[in-house]
């Protein structure tokens, strides 16, 4: 038989310790985030081709494309923290959604024009594999290190704060990935790229959500 | 002396009075309601700061306070007493384990009323689970059960030769049991109350319960 709600509360109280109070979400995103961007910036600097990305940037899509990506990146981090909080607004779900939707018509947009000046050949659905494998393999620290911030909250909506957080780590790796890659979206890239980032959502998902939902 | 109004019928003084009176009464009310509701929200956030830094009495308060608070939000799910206390305790044990995450200096009752509605909305799940699991049964089978089976004293012969199995079981295992099965804890709940680990306990329920089957139905179905 369960013991009584006073007898509960009781037990509870005897066993309280002091705790310290979690940093504040926006603080904790930053925590994240500056040193993620940072170390980004670095290896965009030092392994990828800047000037490939400076010089398109003259193309207001391409621009927009990867202003798109790294935004729904940051605003989905931000996003997940906020809702990892009991009591936080769940309006929240929606900040990464502008951003996002900006990246998936700048990158149809990008898709239009290739088709348009290539026309629609041969494609090989492996043909952009590196691009899913980049994504996964730049995705995946950042989707971990996320988590293990996460780790000491309880979410009440656990599958959104872990959605997001794989949102996150996903618009972030293909954000990085653009200084790696040619300029502009052919359908494949684009169907791999979407690919990936669902990829990273789900594993998110399933994986964050037993780790994180056992409270 | 008569006030003329341009949009509607003529009001007499007295009666202009008495009419802004009751509204300044009214508006007096709704200031004295408010300001009963900030000063509450004010005590709890105190009484949730003492609670962090471990303040016995302060944190007693609150919980038993918060009840009241959660007893209210859990009704609007469910209609069993005793389906609203569980969700009542589990909302306490939940606030127990992470009331890191109160922010101080932010309204307390969003916090908790966020966690109380997780924890209703998991109790209807658990509902529905086990609503999916039960299969009804006619009224005639009911009525074919043989009488020695209905009889006191073979529901006692059952508990008896249960509590025996269970007694029979080892420490762990009955642990396991009475923790999962009986107490119905979660995993990490029974892992804590025990100090086993949460494979360890997986595995001793997992033998306790072929353990049981194998005592209770005479190898049968071993």
């Amino acid at each position: 038989m369960r013991e009584t709600t006073s007898a509960l509360i009781e037990r509870l109280t005897s066993q309280a310790v002091p705790i310290k109070p979690l940093l504040s979400p926006w603080l904790r995103a930053a925590a994240l985030l500056v040193p993620v961007l940072g170390l980004m910036t670095a290896i965009a600097l030092a392994s990828g081709n800047p000037t490939r990305v400076t010089d398109h940037f003259s193309d207001p899509v391409f621009t927009l494309a990867l202003a798109g990506s790294l935004l729904t990146g940051i605003f989905a981090s931000v996003a997940a923290f906020m809702l990892s909080v009991p009591g936080r607004t769940e309006s929240w779900m929606w900040l990464p959604a502008a951003p996002g939707m900006i990246w998936l018509t700048a990158s149809t947009v990008q898709c239009y024009r290739h088709v348009e000046e290539y026309g629609i050949h041969d494609y090989s659905p492996f043909a952009s594999a590196d691009c899913f494998v980049f994504i996964l393999m730049a995705g995946t620290p950042i989707a971990v290190a996320t988590h293990f911030l996460l780790r000491r909250a309880l979410s009440t909506n656990l599958i959104g704060v872990t959605a997001l957080a794989g949102l996150a780590a996903a618009a972030l790796a293909a954000a990085l990935l653009a200084f790696f890659h040619p300029a502009g979206t052919d359908p494949v890239d684009f169907i791999t790229h979407l690919v990936a980032v669902s990829a990273l959502v789900l594993y998110m998902t399933t994986l964050g959500r037993n780790a994180l939902g056992s409270d | 002396m008569t006030v003329a109004l341009h949009f509607g019928p003529a009001i007499d003084v007295p009666s202009l009075m008495v009419i802004m009176r009751t509204f300044r009464l009214v508006l007096d009310a709704g200031f004295a309601v408010a300001e009963l509701k900030q000063t509450q929200s004010q005590r709890w956030q105190r009484l949730m700061i003492a609670a962090q830094a471990a303040e016995p009495r302060a944190y007693s308060e609150l919980l038993q306070e918060a009840s009241t608070f959660i007893r209210v939000i859990a009704r609007r799910y469910h209609a069993d007493p005793g389906t609203i206390e569980d969700v009542v305790q589990e909302t306490l044990i939940s606030i127990h384990r992470v009331r890191q995450t109160y922010e101080p200096g932010r309204a307390v009752e969003p916090w908790i009323a966020a966690i109380a509605k997780a924890r209703a909305i998991d109790a209807l799940r658990a509902r529905l689970r086990r609503l999916k699991m039960e299969t009804p049964v006619a009224a005639e089978v009911l009525a074919n059960i043989p009488d020695t089976l209905r009889s006191s004293e073979s529901s006692l012969a059952a508990s008896t030769s249960v509590a025996e199995a269970m007694a029979a079981l080892p420490p762990a295992q009955r642990a396991a049991v009475r923790l999962l099965k009986i107490e119905e804890l979660s995993l990490r709940e029974a892992s804590e109350a025990s100090g086993q680990s949460i494979p360890a306990l997986k595995s001793a329920l997992h033998r306790a319960m072929l353990s049981l089957r194998s005592v209770l139905t005479g190898g049968r179905d071993a």
